[in-house]
């Protein structure tokens, strides 16, 4: 995988939705369900807009007050886990990627660091099953409370 | 106070009018109840209106505790909080209600796409109506409205070629196909090798079940998508008007309100209002659309134009029109039943053009038909137990309240 390397997501198999910031994934043909923390619900957009990684890294970069090193390692992990977990593609031959598309989402102050993290359930239908207001923890569904029912 | 829904509790007069409201929800009223409105005011709408409607709202009731008509719409209270900035100690979990919506919905839509698609290349014209077509017109945002049921709309001349397309499928109904089939009922629910279930229907509404009733439906389509998959679904007027008398149905307590879809339509869906009058008049349905559409303008400030609104006010409405919502506003008297199932067949037998001694004759043999009897000798017996159950019902949820009032 190259640092240049354009993506797209994995359409029709994978679905997304964003709410109060945080991305949500569904990959219908696997079943699973993900959630984009941290910075991660920042770079998808761009991300699937077609910036590379060196994009990526540079938005964040500038953006937040993470070293680049460390910023770009963490990147590359997270377009890596995305690629695994089968949520984007490889973007061959598709419009885009210019890197205006990260530029004109750079914050005007710079943030502390966060890694951009993808968070995966692989039970989807199980977790369907669950009711969301008794049998989750205070975060809400997805994230199942084991020990009975809970309250904020 | 904290007042649970349901309960009644001294000094808290609003949770008596809930708890009959409630009862009447559950077993098909029409309208939400005092508490269920202020949750919709705070899901639906903008600024002060929203916000002072959810602190009203969370004063009274337990959020542990929602009935599920209340359960249904978290998700949109969810985005308009989020949306209006405004914060609560249980807002993580309603934000869950929404995610959970939108992996259910998705996962639901994906299921459903081959069935549409098997249809469709029978060659089968196939519309996709109720909760999922006002998804896929108002907005999109699966994650707002959680699905209930999944409803095809075919034309009454295919239905014999959709059983048995979809059982070649893998999918079965409870009923067998019949000409006579077609000519009582409005449609029939099938279920999938995997448990999932549809309603197919060749009629979209239960007033108007009668050849040609939904000519106009079809000559006025939109393409939508759900998720990734292309549909396509009634208009928007179309879809306004089938909300409205659709929603005053007994046993509707487990969807989500008819005003909650009506207010989307109205607000997102780009309605043809001269559509919807002229098709509200040919339908005789004048009485169920104007109570809905009055009703959302009042409580929700729908903007349903004026004129639109004097239009609808002016439509004749006939004394059986007026029996048949009166029977649907009062679902726990015995012969509701057998009256909402009278007007439908006087409807239907009119749309046929049938005579009065044609319509009597014929009523017998339209109950053996939409009650699955063998023979019309059990329709006394049927009538009976019909009438004693829904006492009996009746009985069974009053007893509740009588105990808590005694004690």
């Amino acid at each position: 995988m190259k640092s240049e390397e354009r993506f797209r997501v994995a359409t029709p198999e994978v679905i997304h939705q964003t709410i109060d910031g945080e991305v949500i994934l569904v990959h219908l043909a696997r079943g699973t369900y993900h959630s984009l923390r941290g910075s991660g619900a920042f770079l998808f957009d761009p991300l699937v807009r077609g910036a590379s990684r060196a994009d990526l890294a540079a938005m964040l970069s500038a953006g937040t007050d993470g070293e680049l090193s460390r910023i770009e390692a963490a990147v590359a992990r997270f377009v890596e886990d995305l690629w695994r977990d089968g949520l984007i593609v490889a973007a061959v031959d598709e419009a885009g990627g210019d890197g205006a598309v990260a530029a004109s989402s750079t914050p005007s102050t710079k943030q502390p660091f966060e890694e951009p993290r993808l968070e995966t359930f692989t039970d989807l239908q199980d977790l369907l099953l669950t009711d969301p207001i008794h049998d989750v923890e205070p975060p809400g569904w997805p994230n199942v409370a084991r020990g009975g029912p809970t309250k904020p | 106070m904290i007042c649970r829904a349901g309960q009644t509790s001294g000094g808290c007069s609003e949770t008596e009018t809930l708890y009959v409201n409630d009862e009447a929800i559950e077993g098909g009223s029409y309208f939400p109840s005092k508490v269920q409105t202020l949750l919709l005011r705070a899901a639906f709408l903008d600024g002060d209106l929203a916000r002072d409607s959810f602190q009203r709202w969370r004063g009274i009731v337990d959020p542990m505790a929602l009935d599920q008509t209340s359960f249904r719409l978290l998700p949109q209270l969810a985005w308009n909080l989020v949306r209006l900035g405004e914060g609560d100690p249980y807002l993580d979990r309603w934000k869950g209600t929404y995610r959970r919506a939108f992996a259910f919905n998705s996962t639901f839509f994906h299921a459903m796409a081959p069935v549409v698609q098997v249809l469709s290349a029978t060659g089968i014209p196939a519309l996709v109506v109720d909760e999922a077509a006002v998804i896929a017109t108002v907005s999109g945002e699966s994650g707002l409205r959680p699905m209930g049921d999944f409803v095809i709309l075919i034309p009454p001349a295919e239905v014999a070629r959709a059983f048995d397309a979809l059982t070649a499928f893998g999918w079965r109904s409870t009923v067998r196909f019949s000409e006579r089939l077609v000519a009582s009922l409005r449609g029939a629910p099938f279920s999938g090798p995997d448990g999932r279930r549809i309603d197919l229907q060749w009629y979209l509404l239960r007033e108007n079940c009668y050849p040609r009733a939904d000519e106009p439906v079809w000559l006025v389509t939109q393409d939508r998508h759900l998720g990734p998959f292309g549909i396509r679904v009634p208009c928007t007027a179309d879809q306004l008007l089938h909300v409205c008398v659709d929603g005053l149905q007994p046993g509707v307590g487990t969807r989500l309100p008819w005003s909650a879809n009506a207010f989307a339509l109205c607000v997102g869906g780009d309605v043809d209002w001269e559509r919807l009058v002229t098709e509200t008049a040919r339908r005789r349905v004048a009485l169920p659309v104007r109570t809905a559409l009055r009703w959302i303008r009042e409580h929700l400030k729908a903007s349903v134009p004026d004129v639109v609104m004097e239009r609808l006010e002016a439509l004749p409405v006939t004394a059986a029109e007026r029996r048949e919502l009166r029977a649907k506003l009062n679902p726990w008297r015995p012969t509701t039943g057998l009256r909402i199932r009278w007007a439908h067949h006087m409807r239907a037998a009119a749309g046929r053009g049938c005579g009065r001694a044609a319509t009597l004759a014929g009523f017998g043999p339209y109950l053996q038909q939409v009650w699955g009897l063998a023979h019309l000798g059990q329709l006394p017996s049927a009538v009976l137990r019909r009438g004693i159950e829904r006492v009996w019902e009746r009985l069974g949820r009053m007893a509740p309240l009588k105990r808590r009032e005694a004690e």
